[in-house]
């Protein structure tokens, strides 16, 4: 399993780690039992600094979504509801595809389309946290 | 391993410097008949080897040589590139200096043998004898004459960088020297090192340790300088 | 957090040119550190102080604790840290092996090991002199040599400078799993993608001054872009909030940066009826460029 980051996103690469784990999980690809790479070896194989890969491991490990046993690397725990979680993903991935494509109908082009989604989400996040 | 890195540094410029003196020391007393006949035919044995080598053109070469042996070092490795791997090294600037002033004498003293081993063994070959201990005397000045005008050259090589520059300082420190140890009124405080190779100057005790003392003084003064340089 | 490098209003002039000017520099431990800067900016020179290369002319400042401007310090220093120049030249007269050799006898903490390993990794004919390896080649070597111990902390200046792109990924992972390791990592770079990926933390060097010391994680996280286009201009300092670091005004339009207050900034725009607001991320090369170019 490899994973890519991207410095441009204005996302804290640690974060952005996390994300796609997650997501592996949520959409089953990853499931419970399946071993991550150790810090080292996967902040070699995706070049990035031990730190960011470190942080993210000691996060979803907080989050109860995978365990760090020393040494050998990272194991994805099982999940309650872990099923229904993933369910739950997928049908939302089912409604975005549909609201994409019909805006792709009325002729909006990817980038616009984009930035409707961003302009949305950076919205909601700055009212959350009041930075 | 300093030492070492000193002697691959100056190792191809020292075995050419020995094998041609070696040669041309040889070939002057092989060669002697014909040699003598032309340029010293009223001359001894011991006096034509002295005028060719002692007095004359292996002496030249010698100082020549003895003079750009002293090239090198930090500033050198500036142009180069490495002098920020070697400065990285763990030791003092001291030892850096002290490594490469020490092969350099070592080296000086070893062509200044070469005449005075050869000599010797190589006469009965044309029927002649050189005696060993007025060879090894000769040898005895001129690794303490080679051995100063080294460190002039090394005094050079501290205060310049430049692949010429070096050399053409060290050229003419020595010339400098040269003028200022003939003058009349200088000659009888300052030793004149080419008299003193040619064992026409001082030889006494007292005169060996000044060129010794004189030596090692040029030696501390580049170590100052390249102690304090920025690189 | 701890340190391994400190500085204290480091300073270094030549003649009457400052190329460092009270450097108050950080660099923690276990970090990947990057070390940005235009071309003259004091990089090198700040590097060589540190390494006791180059004499400041006034500041102090520390390496693993020892200070620099210490001689015997700065070498007890130097046993525990490698370097890798800018130059990486290395002896042209040694072979690759006489290179290990007569660097091994200089650091107890020497891995025989772990260099003959490297040097079949990295593929080092072990009779070629150095004169007849490629510059990446002389790179790899000059990495195999600092990496042949555990050193606490690796600093490199322009490692990836004349290397091919296949090169410089090998360096960055080696880098990578050397911080892993828990060496911590401080080389200078103007290859802003390369620093982007691996470091953790950020300076910039500009004049030789420190313009900017920050996490990569903070300036993904908070910084924002946040470019506003009017009908009519609103005055400029309207804008100036707590954490705008800079506001660029061309024609009706006015860029923002901000470090935070993003919120802020967006609703006065909106009070001033901005016709258009797009919030984007600020990358470290808009970061360096905003830092180090200089308004007309």
């Amino acid at each position: 399993m490899t994973f890519k980051v991207n410095p441009h996103l204005g996302q804290p690469l640690y974060l952005q780690l996390m994300q796609q784990i997650r997501h592996a999980v949520d959409t089953g690809v990853l499931r419970a039992g399946d071993q991550l790479p150790g810090i080292r070896t996967l902040a070699e194989e995706i070049v990035v600094s031990h730190n960011t890969v470190a942080k993210a491991y000691s996060e979803l490990q907080h989050e109860e979504v995978l365990e760090l046993r020393h040494g050998t690397g990272a194991f994805i725990l099982p999940r309650k509801g872990s099923r229904a979680r993933s369910d739950k993903t997928l049908q939302a991935q089912a409604r975005v595809r549909a609201l994409v494509d019909m805006l792709r109908q009325e002729h909006f082009s990817e980038e616009e389309i984009r930035r409707l989604f961003e302009a949305e989400l950076s919205f909601a996040e700055r009212l959350a946290s009041r930075r | 391993m300093l030492f070492y890195k000193a002697w691959l540094e100056s190792r191809t410029r020292f075995l050419l410097s020995a094998i041609t003196m070696a040669a041309l020391a040889s070939l002057f007393v092989l060669m002697n008949k014909d040699v003598r006949a032309d340029a010293a035919p009223h001359a001894t044995y011991s006096q034509y080897l002295w005028l060719t080598i002692y007095k004359g053109y292996l002496r030249d070469i010698f100082v020549v040589v003895a003079l750009l042996f002293g090239m090198g070092g930090l500033a050198r490795e500036r142009a180069y590139g490495t002098s920020g791997f070697t400065l990285t090294l763990p030791v003092s600037r001291w030892r850096l200096t002290g490594a490469r002033a020490a092969v350099g004498v070592a080296e000086s003293t070893i062509m200044a043998f070469l005449p005075a081993i050869l000599l010797p063994l190589l006469s009965p070959l044309v029927n002649e004898v050189y005696p060993w201990p007025q060879a090894l005397h000769f040898g005895l000045l001129w690794s303490l004459g080679g051995s100063f005008v080294f460190t002039m050259g090394f005094v050079a090589s501290a205060l310049f960088s430049g692949e010429y520059s070096a050399p053409i300082a060290a050229v003419a420190l020595l010339f400098a020297y040269s003028i200022v140890a003939d003058l009349p009124r200088v000659e009888q405080y300052m030793i004149d090192i080419h008299d003193f190779m040619r064992g026409t100057g001082p030889q006494g005790p007292l005169a060996l340790a000044a060129v010794i003392a004189t030596s090692t003084m040029l030696i501390a003064i580049s170590g100052f300088i390249t102690r304090r340089k920025d690189f | 957090m701890d340190y391994v490098i400190e500085t204290r209003d480091l300073t270094k002039c030549f003649g009457p040119f400052r190329a460092v000017s009270a450097l108050n520099l950080r660099v923690a431990a276990n970090h990947v550190t990057g070390f940005l800067g235009r071309n003259g900016a004091g990089k090198s020179t700040s590097i060589k102080m540190l390494l006791g290369m180059t004499y400041p002319t006034s500041g102090s400042g520390t390496v693993l604790g020892h200070a620099i401007t210490d001689a015997k310090e700065n070498r007890e220093m130097r046993r525990k840290i490698a370097y890798v120049g800018e130059d990486k030249q290395l002896y042209a007269y040694m072979t690759v092996d006489q290179m290990i050799r007569f660097t091994a006898s200089f650091y107890p903490d020497w891995s025989e090991q772990a260099a003959q390993r490297l040097r079949r990794q990295y593929q080092l004919p072990p009779d070629r002199k150095v004169k007849a390896l490629s510059k990446g080649m002389r790179t790899k070597l000059a990495l195999l040599l600092a990496l042949a111990r555990r050193p606490a902390l690796l600093i490199l200046d322009e490692p990836s400078e004349g290397l091919d792109p296949v090169s410089i990924e090998e360096l960055l992972q080696t880098l990578a799993g050397v911080a892993a390791e828990g060496t911590a990592v401080f080389f200078s770079s103007h290859q802003i993608s390369e620093v982007e990926r691996i470091a953790d933390r950020v300076c910039v060097l500009d004049g030789g001054k420190l313009a900017a010391d920050l996490s990569l994680d903070e300036l993904r996280q908070d910084y924002r872009r946040i470019t506003l286009g009017f009908t009519t201009r609103p005055p400029e300092h309207v804008f100036e909030v707590p954490g705008v670091q800079r506001i660029e005004t061309h024609g009706r339009q006015v860029i923002v940066i901000a470090r935070q207050n993003t919120n802020e900034i967006v609703q006065r725009a909106r009070g001033f009826d901005a016709a258009s607001v797009d919030v984007e991320p600020v990358t470290l090369r808009d970061l360096f460029l905003a830092t180090v170019r200089h308004v007309q």
